[in-house]
């Protein structure tokens, strides 16, 4: 188990070092960003689950190793083969570590939907398109990677995908890729016809989702797609175009993978405090990192579609934190739990340091100012 | 944006706050949030909307500290954020500070209660936010004034009344009147102070009548809190007065008269006002039918003896409020003209008549029954519709057409659908 960790570990810095320092100066910031998402994956890995068997290690250091050569890529075209390429491991890795299932469905298995986002892919492509239709393919493709884990949400076992580092690496990598896709190759896409409505489309897929998974009995699943919307609520903000929105889906992006796996998969012990403030923040409810980023992403704008798109995005995510009308503490006290780790005591701190962002970034500067200014210091 | 420092301070103490045995460190981001809300009282102290309803914020919770002999770590910053969301001017903060408030009750509730109380303070997280959900569409969606001002309504109604659905706070008897006065009159009263009325100067009196109608099955205590939401939104400084009497909500003792004199006097001043913004018809018609039903909350208040040392302490804390206010603020005497003496002797008849058929038991004057809360029907409870289990097929009890969808999304035959639609789509494309 050790050298496993080890591998990963040696293997994420080496790969970082290297693209580090190969990267132009204006790609550095990605690679920094790609590093914190998979380090944080590795970091909050509660259950050991990457180093459980040798596959995993393999398969995480080549997803992360695509991830950095898609944001090292000059050109659309090198950037969607490795894109692509990462994408269709994480859905592999889900088959990998999936329980056995009956059935035949193709639309059972994330490797369908893989596939379908690697036939966009293909198809945007395609040199004779026009490029409003290629970008079209284009949306498509990271709309079907947001929602790689709904193809085989009915499947027996695939509860346990919440909270699993697959979950995470594909948050991680479509975030990336979403952002990385959106800032450097078509930053004003938003504001074009007819992409400008995709501020509204996005969102309402997200309340379709949402209300489809209000009628699903197990909170695993229900938390599955909670992060599948929250993979296209970074695109979203990463589409929007505005500057500020960008940081908040790269503050979202950070928060969401590392959440998926600080989320604690144990049952609850009502007197254990911390153990129900992490499997909450999980939900993104007030008071936990990810409530900080929704804020901070739907912060009022002058586009009117925006505007709407934000009031849609509050919509989806309350449908998700009504399904807590249904939380009950088990009558038996769970089953003792290994002690509390090192990793638990992390990913508390980071969630609350996560929450006080919310005043943090914008609202001490402005206080000290107010002080500095009632003070007498500016006249 | 500076009222939200307090997230800053008080989130990372958080695990600490729920812990009963916590000892000194549990009040350390109280006396922070303490030092915080003085700041931004004296930030405001040129502004009597924002530091008055502090002001009466502050004597509610001595007036509970008194009775109680103690309060609580998360009960006292569930108290600070509310004090916040009075402080702050703009309508997103507020929501903001609602959510907090109501997030660290629940921890308080969560905290000092059984297990199936326990369940109730997560699930209430959910209740909590569902009552702010207008107002922050309104705000994100950048609704206009009187639009915006609707909302703000629907929120406040949710939030104030147990009629026609109940409050989240108000479900179990248990939780004590403090706690709902924070939840309904505070919270409200916060995102009342922050809006301009002045552009929709009938409001005053459609709110009257709102109230009126919402009388029908509510406490006391939440009519005299709309009614005096609905004299702040005439003007600032009455509703300021108005609410120097909430201390006296927290307990239910012989107060209530003084409350009840006061609602009057509200009532009285809405329709006199209005008397010269809408017709005189309109609003003695209105003003006499809201006095009556109005009434009927007041005479039907059960009093509970209680000592006199309290109850002079509540009537004291009150009256020292007043007169700090009246000092400090800029009040006139108004002149009451026919429409308030309509309302007054139609209020006063129906009070003595209802009040001396009370004990008659008459169906008549009870109050009505609400609805259940939606959050708690069965409609969207999980797992009713769809049947997760294993198999090749979801087995559905659902009807004919339904169950045909739902074995066509486990079809294979649907990916060769898909594909198709995909060729089309690049065919289209390449056209």
């Amino acid at each position: 188990m050790k050298l496993r960790v080890i591998t990963v570990l040696l293997g994420l810095l080496s790969f970082s070092g290297v693209a580090f320092f190969m990267a132009p100066a204006s790609r550095e910031l990605w690679v920094i960003l790609a590093f914190l998402c998979f380090g944080g994956i590795l970091v909050f890995d509660l259950y050991d689950q990457i180093a459980s068997q040798w596959m995993n290690p393999i398969i995480f250091l080549l997803i992360y190793a695509l991830i950095l050569s898609a944001v090292l890529e000059v050109g659309v075209e090198g950037f969607w083969r490795d894109f692509a390429g990462a994408v269709f491991l994480v859905s592999l890795l889900f088959e990998q570590n999936a329980n056995q299932w009956t059935g035949f469905g193709a639309l059972r298995t994330t490797l369908t939907p893989a596939l379908i986002f690697l036939m966009l892919v293909f198809a945007q492509s395609l040199p004779s398109l026009p490029p409003e239709v290629s970008y079209g393919f284009s949306l498509a493709a990271l709309i079907m990677a947001s929602y790689l884990e709904l193809f085989c949400i009915f499947r027996e076992g695939s509860a346990s995908n919440a909270g699993s580092f697959m979950s995470a690496l594909r948050v991680a990598c479509v975030g990336v890729g979403a952002l990385f896709y959106c800032s450097v190759f078509v930053p004003n896409l938003a504001h074009q016809m007819p992409y400008n409505i995709m501020s509204v489309v996005l969102p309402g897929i997200a309340v379709l989702i949402a209300l489809f998974s209000a009628f699903l009995n197990h909170w695993r699943r229900r938390q599955t797609l909670f992060f599948c919307n929250w993979s296209l609520f970074i695109f979203w903000e990463a589409l929007s175009g505005e500057d500020f929105r960008l940081y908040a889906a790269i503050g979202a992006l950070l928060g969401g993978a590392w959440t998926v796996m600080m989320t604690l998969r144990d049952e609850i012990d009502p007197e254990n405090y911390k153990q129900l403030y992490l499997k909450l923040s999980a939900w993104g409810i007030p008071g936990s990192f990810l409530f900080t980023m929704i804020i901070f992403g739907i912060s009022p704008s002058q586009d009117e579609l925006l505007r709407r798109g934000s009031a849609l995005w509050v919509l989806s995510f309350f449908i998700f934190w009504a399904g807590l009308r249904g939380f009950k503490i088990p009558k038996e006290r769970p089953s003792a739990r290994p002690s509390w780790s090192w990793r638990e005591s992390l990913a508390l701190v980071v969630t609350l340091v996560g929450a006080s962002l919310l005043a943090g970034v914008r609202i001490l500067p402005t206080v000290f100012s107010d002080i500095w200014i009632r003070a007498g210091g500016i006249k | 944006m500076n009222e939200l420092l307090l997230c800053a301070i008080f989130i990372p103490l958080l695990f600490l706050a729920p812990r009963k045995n916590v000892g000194a460190i549990g009040w350390v981001p109280v006396i922070c949030g303490v030092a915080c809300t003085s700041y931004f009282f004296w930030l405001h102290v040129g502004e009597s909307t924002m530091w008055g309803g502090v002001t009466v914020l502050l004597a509610m919770t001595v007036s509970e500290a008194l009775e109680k002999k103690s309060l609580s770590v998360p009960l006292s910053i569930s108290a600070l954020f509310f004090a916040q969301s009075l402080l702050t001017p703009s309508t997103g903060i507020v929501i903001l500070c609602i959510a907090f408030g109501d997030l660290f009750l629940n921890i308080e509730i969560f905290v000092n209660s059984e297990i199936s109380e326990k369940n109730r303070a997560i699930q209430n997280i959910c209740k909590g936010l569902f009552s702010v959900l207008p107002v922050t569409f309104g705000v994100l969606l950048g609704v206009g004034n009187i639009g915006f001002i609707g909302l703000m309504a629907v929120t406040t109604v949710l939030r104030l009344f147990s009629w026609p659905l109940p409050r989240w706070i108000s479900e179990k008897q248990k939780d004590p009147s403090y706690f709902k006065l924070l939840v309904s009159t505070i919270s409200c009263f916060a995102l009342w102070h922050v809006q301009d009325f002045s552009t929709f100067p009938e409001w005053p009196m459609i709110w009257l009548a709102i109230v009126a109608l919402l009388s029908l099955g509510s406490e006391y205590a939440e009519v005299y809190a709309a009614l005096t939401l609905a004299v702040f939104s005439l003007s600032p400084v009455y509703g300021l007065l108005g609410a120097t009497f909430w201390p006296l909500l927290v307990h239910r003792g012989k107060s209530a008269y003084l409350v009840t004199l006061v609602a009057l006097a509200s009532g009285v001043l809405v329709c006199d006002v209005s008397s010269r913004i809408l017709s005189e018809n309109t609003v003695y018609t209105l003003g006499a039918l809201t006095a009556i039903i109005l009434a009927r909350p007041f005479a039907f208040y059960e009093i509970e003896n209680r000592l006199w040392v309290n109850e002079s302490k509540d009537i004291f804390l009150s009256l020292v409020l007043l007169g700090f206010f009246i000092y400090f603020l800029p009040v006139k005497v108004p002149d009451i003209g026919p429409a308030g003496s309509v309302f007054a002797g139609s209020f006063l008849l129906s009070f003595i008549v209802v009040r001396s058929l009370r004990s008659k038991h008459l169906k008549f004057f009870s109050p009505f029954r609400g609805l259940k809360d939606p959050l708690d029907q069965n409609v969207f409870v999980p797992g009713v519709k769809f049947n997760e289990r294993a198999g090749t097929q979801i087995n559905l009890d659902e009807g004919y057409y339904l169950s045909r969808f739902y074995s066509a999304l486990e079809s294979e035959s649907y990916l060769v659908w898909l594909l198709g639609l995909l060729g089309v789509a690049i065919y289209w494309g390449l056209k």
